[in-house]
């Protein structure tokens, strides 16, 4: 059965790490949980999501705190003219529909 | 608060709490009990610094210092019972941006509620006789906001009765004492990749700057700690120093101190509700405890750890001044239902380096808030804007290149930009114009245009209506924008160079930071 990330995730923020990157933490309660959206995360569907190269995505996992975390270059640079999200907190907005199964 | 320092004969003349009436015998006995509270401290201090890395546990208050942190009446209350031997609270940080960079004060949380974390802070520390370690100027630690800090704290101390020598660390850093470096050959590089940050700093880009401040790590903080001063108040530092600084004196692990320092350094932000409230957090030899002063909040295993991971790209591995703060073996176990005890940091030494933040004006901005209702207009507000542009660029075509102009058009992708994949149609819109230029005046020049030529851009179905409601403040100038040009590392030596200490008694009539008589170490 097809869950979107958020009802699966506990957790689910995003926010700036350092000037030009931002940073989407997603946290689980049960293991099972967790592995699904593991496997759905990868570097090449954040890359599309996002509209950034997949060189730029970072994505690392820790199994005993079930947590995802992806990072990846921002817009436009924090405080720079135009930012349209100063402190990131958006940015976890394009994952949150996404499918997993 | 009691003042401290008061004698006991000054409270009831015979000194042994035999008093005329039932409340002074009660004021009497409590001062006597403070009274040996704090001879007690004296004798343990000078006991375990005699003995010197010994001490088996260090009890932190901990919170933040930029007027957040909101010191409830029961986490205070629950502080005085637990009686803490230290009171650490990092400053501002550059979260909120280059704004706070700038040559005047702009406010950011209030002096009524910076004064109210003094009075928690310093009260609390000399209540129990106890070092306290704050970062102030918060929002960016220049010395000017320092300054405005610590005139509010000169008006807790009169207020409080209190006498305090105070080591002062400035974190701000000169442009001379840059330059030279540069002279000298030495290498600055940027921290990370970057669109708009130099690779290697050039003196250009220190000259542009309004101000520039460095992180300072803990060694300052331990230098100026080991002073004859009550405590220690600091300019623009890394967020784990204040809480590092006085266990590391008395020698505890310098890993498993930082890893309490990074799960402490936004106080209770890791406890659950994550609010900015105080810590009381127990540094032990092998471990450490975190419990929430505020009954209402908890510490879970999740809370602190989803506040380990907050903001860094892997938290597992941590660049510090002086070494890698290295979580692969953190382990958080339950301790009761409120506390969290946690293990397994380790600190990986590496060459010395302080993060260089520095900002530079990147121009003067006007906004305007535009709100659209017209349905027809909606369906192709992004092409009708596209024309509003091309008529701005042919109006100024003068000043080609010396501005920029951008639609933020809330209701459709206002938020999300160019990632946004929600189609729906929203029945109202909400545009903020924004307009960078190099002087205010051409800033709300082509402001006022572009918003006029919205008003009256004709599109088909147009009806000859105007296109959008203004609020009150529809159009206003926001002043010069800052923007961070120096994201640098700077290699040093000496940890403490770039950062002057002043001894400061307060209270006192007058307050300028840097004072003008030398500083301790200045470099």
């Amino acid at each position: 059965m097809q869950h979107k990330l958020y009802e699966l995730a506990k957790i689910l923020r995003s926010r700036n790490a350092g000037l030009e990157r931002v940073t989407v933490d997603i946290f689980f309660d049960d293991y099972k949980k967790y592995q699904i959206a593991k496997k759905a995360i990868t570097k090449s569907i954040v890359a599309k999501i996002y509209k950034k190269p997949v060189e730029h995505i970072d994505i690392h996992s820790w199994d005993e705190t079930m947590g995802i975390k992806v990072t990846l270059p921002r817009d436009i640079p924090k405080g720079y003219p135009g930012t349209r999200d100063k402190d990131g907190t958006q940015f976890y907005i394009p994952l949150r529909d996404l499918e997993v199964s | 608060m009691r003042a401290p320092n008061s004698k006991l004969s000054e409270c009831c003349g015979a000194g042994r709490g035999v008093c005329d009436s039932w409340s002074q015998g009660q004021e009497a006995f409590h001062e006597m009990r403070r009274q040996i509270l704090i001879r007690q401290k004296i004798l343990k201090r000078i006991f375990f610094d005699f003995r010197c890395g010994t001490m088996k546990e260090v009890k932190i208050y901990a919170g933040t210092c930029t007027g957040i942190c909101d010191h409830t009446e029961e986490a205070v209350k629950q502080a005085y019972k637990w009686e803490p031997d230290y009171v650490a609270a990092q400053g501002g940080s550059t979260d909120s941006g280059a704004h706070y960079m700038g040559p005047n004060y702009v406010p950011s949380t209030g002096d009524s509620r910076i004064k109210r974390q003094f009075e928690v802070y310093v009260g609390m520390a000399s209540d129990f006789n106890v070092p306290f370690c704050l970062g102030a100027g918060g929002m960016s630690g220049t010395n000017l906001r320092v300054e405005h800090d610590l005139r509010l704290l000169n008006e807790v101390a009169k207020e409080k009765k209190l006498k305090l020598r105070i080591a002062v660390i400035s974190g701000e850093i000169g442009k001379e004492y840059l330059k030279e470096k540069l002279r000298k050959g030495l290498k600055i590089r940027r921290l990370e990749r970057s669109n708009v940050i130099s690779e290697n700093l050039s003196p250009a880009d220190v000259d542009i700057c309004t101000k520039i401040v460095a992180q300072m790590g803990p060694e300052p903080m331990i230098e100026a700690l080991r002073m004859d001063v009550d405590g220690v108040i600091t300019g623009r530092s890394l967020d784990l120093a204040h809480h590092m600084a006085l266990p590391l004196i008395r020698g505890f692990d310098k890993g498993l101190t930082a890893h309490l320092a990074k799960v402490i350094e936004c106080g209770a932000m890791c406890a659950h509700p994550s609010i900015i409230r105080p810590v009381l957090a127990s540094l032990r030899e092998d471990h450490f405890l975190v419990t929430p002063a505020d009954p209402e909040q908890k510490c879970t295993v999740m809370s602190v750890a989803d506040h380990v991971f907050y903001e860094r790209p892997n938290p597992k591995r941590e660049e510090n001044p002086g070494g890698i703060l290295d979580l692969e073996n953190a382990k958080y176990v339950q301790q009761d239902e409120r506390t969290v005890k946690g293990i397994g940091g380790k600190w990986l030494s590496e060459p010395y380096t302080i993060k260089l933040e520095g900002a530079k004006i990147a121009g003067y901005e006007t906004m305007a808030i535009m709100g659209v209702r017209d349905p027809n207009l909606i369906k192709q507000i992004e092409g009708v804007l596209e024309r509003v542009k091309m008529r701005v660029h042919k109006r100024f075509a003068d000043l080609k290149g010396q501005y920029q102009l951008f639609f933020h058009i809330y209701g459709k992708n206002g938020v999300l930009g160019e990632i946004e994949t929600e189609t729906r149609a929203s029945h109202e819109l909400c545009l903020l114009l924004e307009v960078l230029a190099e002087t205010q005046d051409d800033a709300h020049s082509i402001c006022a245009y572009a918003d006029h030529q919205f008003n009256d851009m004709d599109f088909p179905g147009h009806l000859r209506q105007r296109n959008y409601a203004a609020p009150t403040a529809g159009r206003k100038d926001c002043g010069p924008l800052y923007v961070f040009n120096i994201w640098h590392l700077l290699p040093l030596e000496d940890p403490c160079e770039p950062f002057p200490i002043y001894i400061m008694d307060f209270p006192t009539d007058r307050i300028e930071f840097p004072p003008r008589k030398d500083a301790k170490n200045a470099a």
